[in-house]
């Protein structure tokens, strides 16, 4: 420990600290502008200058290592002037536009000189003007050049967290100025980060440009619905219509990042087609009743089912909330008498192996280490697995790339899809999903049998692997679409195992691509495992063919096309959705029930680091939409089931006595409400010497169709987004083509087609990605061409076609 | 320049030379000065389509070929006159009759600094000290640096250029 | 006239030729250094000859070589900080243009001490001459084997590269300079950690001035004693002095600094043009004036920082009775504010807004506070900036505003200078 002298008080830091640092830390406030942690020290905005006795010059406490017997000033007379005329000198130039600047109200500069300004300044001259108008430096992204105080933070936070490198500085001394190339922002993820960061009006948001005041508005803390990163953000309303969300250094493992999706997307509360009052569907029309009969209708007809033996499926959306979740799996394991409770039909390859799939995926879980994002990422060796991390939880490939982006050799990626995290990788491979198992034990193996390319990342991974102490690994969702799901599990397992048996500490996080994906199956919407993972004892075989299929929140006819809740919604004699937005599902609908939207209701999610979080209400549930948990209970009792708990805290006290690691959860909690913890997993483990793995082929000339979420969507709630589907320019399929010289990429078309279903949409060029691949978007899928990716391979084989369509 | 250039015929014309000088260094970034010399010793300057070219060839970023670009006064963002007269205005220069000088040469060529002749024959830049104030006032046109000059004789110098540039298309 | 050395072949047309530079001696000093020393000992030596650096600060070259760590498992890197750029400078110009072998044999001499492999000259663009004839200096000595593989037969090989400035005065300063030679934009970098330690591309690196490499194979030829014996004990060694301003002879003298600044002047520049000196800068524009009455002073590190000004660049530029100070002040100070490189605020707001106020009153319509405003600028600046340019730029103006205030005073009242 290091011992020195602050403000006249004797402290005591670990070695390596900083000023700045160990003074916040026993809040001793010293002002910055440049310095953000995070970013890289930069020192050059000069406010935090102290005073070192010994020293002839003041030193920034930014940078400035705490050593041995040094005594620090931060209040001498010296360094306060230093502050004064630090601010004198930046108001020189920055315009005193302060009532019609949207950052008014909450500016750096303007709290500092309230604070730390002397007052008056004695600048007679003109200021320097870059321009009168504001340039609109894309969509969401507009800058005020005159206000920019030359922090850097937004430049910073671009290349070194976001990895971007949108944002340049142009010119040099006064003339100094962000920019893009061209004054626009190519290759801008769109997440705003930069505008979080300004500490002044420089750069601003579009969407809530000139819209509200920061004293103007309600501010609600919640948790974000967009992916299983599942960031902190605030909610800013006012008289209940959304102004604009914001981030916030001090909460969540987010801090002050967000992505575009969690900055921009939240408007989704506002969009779509919202289901105002139970219908049923009378001779072919859906006609409105009340809810006492859509509620009678529901009972009666599962009442049938039950006397006859008949099966009922239920499907929840990975979007709701713990809370409701385990209602839902009660009401359907307890009332509805059925185990088949289903969550992401995405997620296929669970239906293959049935409950031995189940049982290898609880193998993968109980290993899944529930501790923060930012422990695992200290790992000796981070191996992203099966994941597009910076499309599908942009904030988790940030915290990634801010963690490892100065450290050689601790990063492998090996993925379908390349990802803005490859550049940083000691080592990328891409790699069909499902072949995830075969990766993992071809790791195993001294010389492993499979591709030239696969063997060349093996070699380099096996010894970065084998002289790490700790090995964090990443796993993405995307495998478990295919048929290999349950091999991948088992080598995941396995592989992780052998690793602890060579002395290693292994910390394995999924990557989910919805935000409650982990709560829903710790809520036992499994079909398996009841909460908590307990082992289930109904193993009932199921019918394929249901007669009932209870939606919650889901869409299964706008999702994959394929699967069996898909199946069961396109057959079922009885659908019902309970949803807060009409879809794809809803127009097959027999009982439609209306439901608060996110944003509408409170509860909580665990997201992928197992920590519970969470979600809060930003306006008044719509008028008709009735409380889930009400309806749930309405349903059993007109079924006469002794049934509860009844109120939202019974609900919470259920979960926290029956779920391990729930014990925190309450309703008045702060947004964290800590680490769950999975079920030690006592079953055996499967190992398996050798396994075949069902390498997909494609025909010469074919392709695979792989798919998921990119920067701007994730499924179906993103598209009733206005602005997010703006941001990526539309619909496109992403390859690695060779595109004729002298012919620009923009003539590109694509066509993909298979069964007699096509879709035409744009090129996006990406050498990066695998020859005889081409991924298309989900959410364009969904709306435009589900169907191909229906049938039982994941990934599927289509034809492509890439026309050079000259747009003269 | 570069209207009719393409990124194709630029990275045609330039990726060996930049490929080789990248060899010097040990990243590719650090090639990007040099790669905009060569760019500007063949195109007279550079700009948008030039930086996107050099981010292709050197698979960096293009803002940082533009920060570069931007950064540096020798990269030319516009196109210069024949003959690129850059005039010292600094103290040990002024201290010697910069000034006056300086105000001979707008005159004779009717332009203020940091602008061209109608004719596309002269660019007028004022720079800082060039390392030749033994010898003050100074000035380098093109490449060439001219002493010790006086409102005549700079008179005579621009005469002269005229005159060899006119001459020489004749 | 003192013995020549650095200078010695400065007349001779001929001087850049390799065999001719070979002839009067040259890269006997590298055959020595690589024949008889281990890397240790050259460092060893170049510590015990006092030389000090020429670029600015004055740094004693052989310590700021013992800071690169022996074992730091990364390559090291050689740069030559030939971007000259101080007004009032042009001695590294005449060694490149003239005589550009001393360069190429101290930096191989430098960079066998420290154990580099690879060195960059960053010359600064303008300087098209010297550029090309360090580039055919390079080839020569690749020709003759003395940069290469195994130089001279023994295990040492190294390469040298011209990394071509682009005019950026700020590239001087040797942490924007490595910013620059990696493709940035020339901006100084953190210090610590110094350039030692982890300067080019984080390796342990080097950066030292023209003048001063050119000095290591004199030391080396002609051994530390010769060195030593030059000038005062505390800044051995010949000196160049680059002359400029209201003088009778300007141009580059080669002397010990023992000299006055006001024999400097007066015997060598053959005294101001009026016959009337009113001041000099004597280490570039960056350095405080010094008005006549303090002419007496020694041209050296140390009696230079006691009158509060420096040695800097030893670009002496001489004022003679017509010069206007506030002209000089506001004509430097815009120097200054436009070669800031913007990247710290006092720097880049503040020498700015001083210039506009010292134009105010060139043209007439300065306040009666503004001195006050510009001393309280300075104090604003000074000590505060992130690098020495914004720093020199203050210390400079504060000078102007010390040493002549009834000039300031005189413009805004009267809006005349005084005679
Ligand atoms: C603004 C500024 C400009 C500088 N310009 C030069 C220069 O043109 N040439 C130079 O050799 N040193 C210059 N220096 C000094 C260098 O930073 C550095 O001290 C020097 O190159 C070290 O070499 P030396 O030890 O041989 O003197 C400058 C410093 C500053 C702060
Ligand atoms: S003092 Fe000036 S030149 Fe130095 S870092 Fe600051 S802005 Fe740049
Ligand atoms: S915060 Fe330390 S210099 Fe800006």
């Amino acid at each position: 420990m290091t011992k020195f002298v602050l403000d006249g008080k004797e402290f005591e830091v670990a070695p390596g600290t900083t000023i700045l640092t160990a003074a916040r830390a026993v809040e001793i406030e010293i002002p910055t502008f440049c310095y953000q942690d995070r970013l890289t020290t930069l020192a050059s905005c000069r406010m935090c200058l102290i005073e070192i006795e010994g020293r002839r010059k003041l030193e920034p406490a930014c940078a400035t290592v705490v050593s041995d017997d040094m005594v620090v000033h931060t209040r001498s007379e010296k360094v306060v002037g230093a502050r004064e005329d630090m601010l004198e000198i930046l108001l020189a130039n920055h315009p005193l536009d302060c009532p019609i600047c949207d950052k008014g109200g909450e500016c750096e500069l303007q709290d500092s000189v309230f604070e730390y300004g002397k007052g008056d300044s004695r600048f007679y001259d003109d200021k320097r003007v870059f321009r009168t108008r504001d340039i609109n430096l894309n969509d969401v992204i507009v800058f005020n050049a005159n206000r920019c105080i030359q922090c850097q933070r937004c430049v910073r936070v671009c290349e070194e967290v976001v990895g971007d490198v949108a944002l340049g500085t142009a010119e040099k001394g006064l003339d100094s100025e962000i920019t893009g190339v061209g004054n626009s922002l190519k290759d801008c993820s769109h997440c705003g980060n930069c505008i979080e960061v300004c500490p002044v009006g420089a750069l601003m948001s579009i969407p809530y440009r000139y819209k509200a005041r920061p004293w103007d508005m309600v501010q609600t803390e919640t948790t974000c619905a967009m992916c299983g990163t599942g960031c902190s953000l605030t909610a800013e309303t006012r008289d209940g219509k959304l102004m604009r969300i914001k981030s916030n250094y001090e909460t969540g493992l987010n801090g002050e990042l967000l992505c575009a999706k969690g900055r921009f997307g939240f408007d989704f509360i506002d969009g779509g087609q919202r289901i105002t009052e139970p219908l049923i569907r009378k001779n072919g029309v859906l006609t409105a009743v009340s809810w006492d009969e859509s509620i009678e209708f529901i009972g009666t007809a599962v009442k049938n089912i039950r006397d006859t033996n008949g099966q009922i499926y239920g499907q929840i959306s990975p979007r709701q909330t713990n809370e409701t979740a385990y209602m839902f799996q009660k009401l359907m394991r307890d009332v509805f008498k059925t185990h088949a409770i289903y969550s992401s039909n995405r997620f296929e390859g669970f239906a293959f192996g049935g409950p031995d799939t189940l049982q290898a995926l609880h193998n993968v879980i109980a290993h899944h280490s529930r501790k923060p994002l930012k422990e695992v990422l200290n790992a000796d060796c981070v191996f992203v697995l099966g994941s597009n991390i910076t499309d599908e939880n942009p904030v988790s490939g940030y915290l990634t790339r801010t963690t490892l982006r100065d450290r050689k050799n601790a990063l492998l990626i090996a993925s379908s899809r390349p990802s803005g995290l490859d550049n940083i990788a000691s080592a990328t491979l891409r790699l069909l999903p499902g072949l995830e198992g075969s990766l993992m034990e071809a790791l195993t193996k001294v010389e492993p049998a499979t591709s030239d390319k696969t063997v060349e990342f093996v070699t380099h991974a096996q010894p970065l692997i084998a002289s790490a102490n700790t090995v964090a690994l990443l796993i993405g969702t995307e495998f478990l679409r295919t048929k290999n799901a349950q091999n991948c599990l088992e080598w995941i397992d396995n592989y992780t195992r052998q690793l602890e048996a060579d002395g290693k500490t292994v910390a394995v996080q999924f990557l989910f691509d919805r935000p409650n994906q982990l709560g829903l199956w710790d809520m036992g919407c499994l079909p398996e495992f009841p909460p908590d993972w307990r082992k289930s004892e109904d193993h009932t075989p199921l019918n394929t063919n249901p007669d009932m299929l209870y939606v919650l929140g889901a869409d299964p006819i706008g999702g994959a096309a394929s699967g069996s809740c898909y199946d069961a919604a396109m057959n079922t004699e009885c659908l019902v959705v309970q949803d807060a937005y009409f879809s794809q599902t809803t127009e097959r609908a027999t009982v439609i029930l209306p439901a608060p939207s996110y944003g509408e209701a409170i509860g909580s999610y665990t997201n992928n680091e197992g920590r519970v979080q969470k979600i809060r209400n930003v306006r008044p549930a719509a008028p008709n939409a009735r409380p889930i948990l009400d309806v749930i209970n309405a349903i059993a009792l007109v079924m006469g089931d002794r049934f509860g708990p009844h109120s939202p805290e019974d609900v919470i006290t259920e979960i926290t006595q029956s779920v391990q690691g729930y014990q925190k959860l309450d309703l008045k909690a702060e947004n964290d409400m800590g680490f769950t913890f999975g079920r030690p997993n006592k079953s055996e483990h499967l190992v398996r010497e050798t396994h075949q793995f069902n390498a997909p082929e494609a025909p010469k000339g074919s392709y695979f169709l792989i798919t998921g979420d990119d920067k701007f969507s994730a499924g179906t709630i993103s598209t009733h987004s206005k602005i997010l589907p703006s941001l990526g320019g539309g619909p496109y399929a992403e390859m690695n083509f060779e595109v004729q010289n002298g012919r620009e990429i923009d003539d590109y078309k694509v066509t993909v087609s298979r069964n007699g279903v096509s879709l035409t949409v744009p090129l996006k060029l990406n050498k990066s990605f695998a020859k005889d691949v081409v991924f298309i978007p989900e959410s364009v899928l969904q709306l435009q061409a589900s169907k191909l990716l229906s049938g039982p391979q994941y990934p599927g084989v289509v034809d492509v076609t890439v026309s050079p369509e000259l747009s003269d | 320049m570069t209207t009719d250039q393409s990124i194709a015929s630029i990275t045609a014309d330039l990726t060996d030379e930049i490929q080789q000088v990248a060899k010097q260094y040990p990243i590719r970034r650090s090639a990007i000065m040099p790669a905009l010399y060569l760019a500007q010793d063949k195109y007279g300057t550079v700009d948008g389509i030039v930086y996107q070219a050099i981010s292709e060839i050197l698979d960096v970023p293009e803002i940082w070929v533009f920060e570069v670009a931007s950064f540096y006064s020798m990269y030319n963002r516009t196109k210069l006159g024949n003959y690129h007269i850059q005039f010292c205005t600094n103290v040990a220069c002024m201290l010697l009759g910069a000034d006056n000088v300086l105000a001979n040469i707008q005159k004779r060529l009717d332009i203020n600094a940091g602008e061209t002749t109608d004719d596309g024959l002269f660019t007028l830049s004022c720079v800082e000290c060039i390392g030749a104030c033994d010898v003050a006032p100074v000035m380098i046109v093109n490449e060439k640096y001219y002493n010790y000059l006086t409102g005549e004789r700079v008179i005579e110098i621009l005469d002269q250029l005229e005159k060899d540039i006119k001459e020489a298309a004749k | 006239m003192n013995e020549q050395a650095l200078l010695k072949n400065i007349r001779n047309p001929d001087a850049s030729d390799i065999t001719v530079y070979e002839k009067s001696g040259g890269y006997t000093g590298l055959r020595k250094a690589l024949g008889t020393c281990s890397p240790d000992e050259v460092i060893e030596k170049v510590k015990s000859s006092g030389l000090r650096g020429r670029g600015g600060a004055g740094f004693p070259t052989g310590m700021k070589w013992s800071f690169v760590p022996k074992d730091s498992g990364k390559p090291h890197y050689l740069c030559c900080n030939a971007d000259e750029g101080e007004p009032g400078t042009f001695k590294d110009r005449l060694l490149m243009e003239r005589d550009p072998h001393q360069l190429v044999e101290g930096m191989i001499i430098a960079a066998y001490a420290i154990n580099s492999n690879i060195a960059y000259v960053y010359i600064r663009g303008e300087y098209f001459l010297s550029i090309s004839r360090v580039e055919e200096a390079i080839a020569a000595a690749y020709a003759a084997g003395y940069l290469g593989k195994n130089i001279l037969g023994s295990d040492f090989s190294l390469d040298m590269y011209i990394h071509k400035g682009a005019g950026a005065y700020i590239c001087g300063e040797e942490t924007a300079l490595l910013e620059s030679i990696e493709g940035k934009r020339g901006q100084p970098k953190l210090k610590p950690p110094f350039p030692a330690v982890a300067g080019l591309y984080q390796c342990p690196t080097v950066v030292n001035n023209v003048e001063t490499f050119a000095c290591l194979p004199h030391i080396f030829r002609r051994g530390v004693d010769w060195f030593t014996s030059i000038g005062p004990a505390d800044a051995p060694g010949p000196k160049l002095f680059c002359l400029s301003g209201h003088l009778n002879k300007p141009g580059v003298y080669e002397l010990p600094m023992d000299i006055s600044l006001g024999d400097l002047l007066e015997n060598y520049g053959r005294g101001a043009r009026t016959g009337k000196f009113k001041a000099a800068i004597p280490g570039g524009v960056s350095a405080p004036m010094i008005p006549s009455s303090g002419f007496d002073v020694q041209m050296d590190f140390s009696s230079l920082a006691a009158v509060d000004s420096m040695l800097g660049s030893a670009g002496v530029i001489a004022l003679d009775e017509t010069a206007s100070i506030p002209s000089v002040a506001r004509r430097t100070t815009e120097f200054f504010s436009h070669e800031s490189c913007g990247k710290c605020a006092p720097c880049r707001e503040g020498l700015t807004w001083a210039a506009k106020i010292l134009r105010r009153i060139e043209a007439g319509d300065g306040l009666p506070d503004d001195p006050a405003q510009l001393e309280v600028l300075c104090g604003g600046i000074f000590g505060l900036t992130f690098c020495a340019l914004g720093d020199g730029a203050a210390w400079a103006l504060r000078a102007t505003l010390k040493h002549f205030p009834h000039e300031y005073e005189a413009l805004i009242k009267n809006r005349s200078i005084p005679a």
